[in-house]
């Protein structure tokens, strides 16, 4: 089997996470989107996103809802109580206290929410994961070494396992995804995205996966 | 010691929280005290996307009706 020479296959890998990120402003991470997958399933999906409001929309939005989290009492803020000064008690008026309200709730005039990026649908979600496998299965046949195989290629793992590695199969592949969801990611996601965002947590993740992932090397090696 | 959620700097909901007397009473509640049941903060423990609108009350700012 002949591969790229590593430092080619560096720069494919990282021009293929710019070009995703450029392309959907979203990083690219394969486990996020499982998850995604399962959250669909489990919650339903995402709310459709909002038009853009403007200051007097969000103004009176937030009104609403702090009206639903709070009560009348949570819009009747000392600021707005100080502006209201001259009015005395026997004129406040249900127009006046609406107003009120509204001050109490006020953004600035140039705020404005960001705009998310758009999210990815399911059916991006398989169209990502069947382009997955279309692309290692292209690169297998151009190699001309397609075949299908119910373990490993490697003759020390049937030699360890024998008969049971389609077990030890399963039971790795358990693992792997119960460690990817309590780690927040997978290789792709700490190892490409996260370190090249200086981001501590996945220099931790990367770290510990490399590292149990060559400790165990070691500790297969030595059962030969 | 005091509590505050994990997210507070990089929520974009956050800085409009900051701004008056009654959105500061959502922060206190929402963004330090009790930021464990805020909807955001839910959401992104559960790795769901979180809409930028989502309020931490569940409530969706919304174009007003009618």
């Amino acid at each position: 089997m002949t591969y790229w020479p590593f430092w080619l296959s560096g720069i494919a890998l990282a021009t293929t996470m710019l070009v995703h990120f450029l392309v959907s402003e979203r990083m690219m991470a394969v486990s996020g989107r499982f998850t995604a997958i399962v959250n669909r399933l489990r919650y339903g999906p995402d709310p459709e996103p909002t038009e853009s409001l403007d200051v007097e929309e969000l103004q009176a939005a937030l009104r609403a809802a702090t009206l639903e989290a709070f009560g009348d009492s949570a819009l009747d803020d000392d600021t707005a109580r100080d502006e209201d000064d001259h009015v005395t008690e026997d004129h406040v008026t249900e127009d006046h206290a609406t107003a009120r309200g509204d001050e109490a709730v006020r953004p600035p005039v140039d705020f404005v929410l960001p705009e998310a990026p758009r999210g990815f649908t399911l059916s991006d979600h398989l169209l990502f994961f069947g382009a997955l496998v279309l692309g290692s299965l292209a690169v297998a046949l151009w190699q001309g070494r397609f075949a299908v195989v119910p373990t490993l290629s490697s003759a020390h793992f049937r030699e360890l396992f024998g008969g049971a590695a389609p077990i030890a199969l399963g039971v790795g592949g358990v693992l792997v995804g119960f460690g990817t969801r309590m780690a927040g990611g997978c290789t792709s996601g700490h190892g490409l995205c996260g370190v090249s965002r200086f981001q501590s947590g996945s220099w931790a993740a990367t770290a510990a996966f490399f590292g149990a992932g060559i400790a165990t090397s070691f500790f297969l090696g030595a059962l030969r | 010691m005091n509590k505050q959620c994990p997210h507070m700097t990089s929520c974009p909901m956050y800085p409009l929280l900051t701004l008056s007397g009654s959105l500061k009473t959502w922060q206190i509640r929402y963004c330090r005290a009790e930021f464990e049941t805020c909807e955001r903060y839910k959401r992104a423990a559960q790795g769901r996307s979180v809409p930028n609108e989502l309020m931490p009350n569940g409530f969706l700012l919304r174009k007003p009706t009618g």
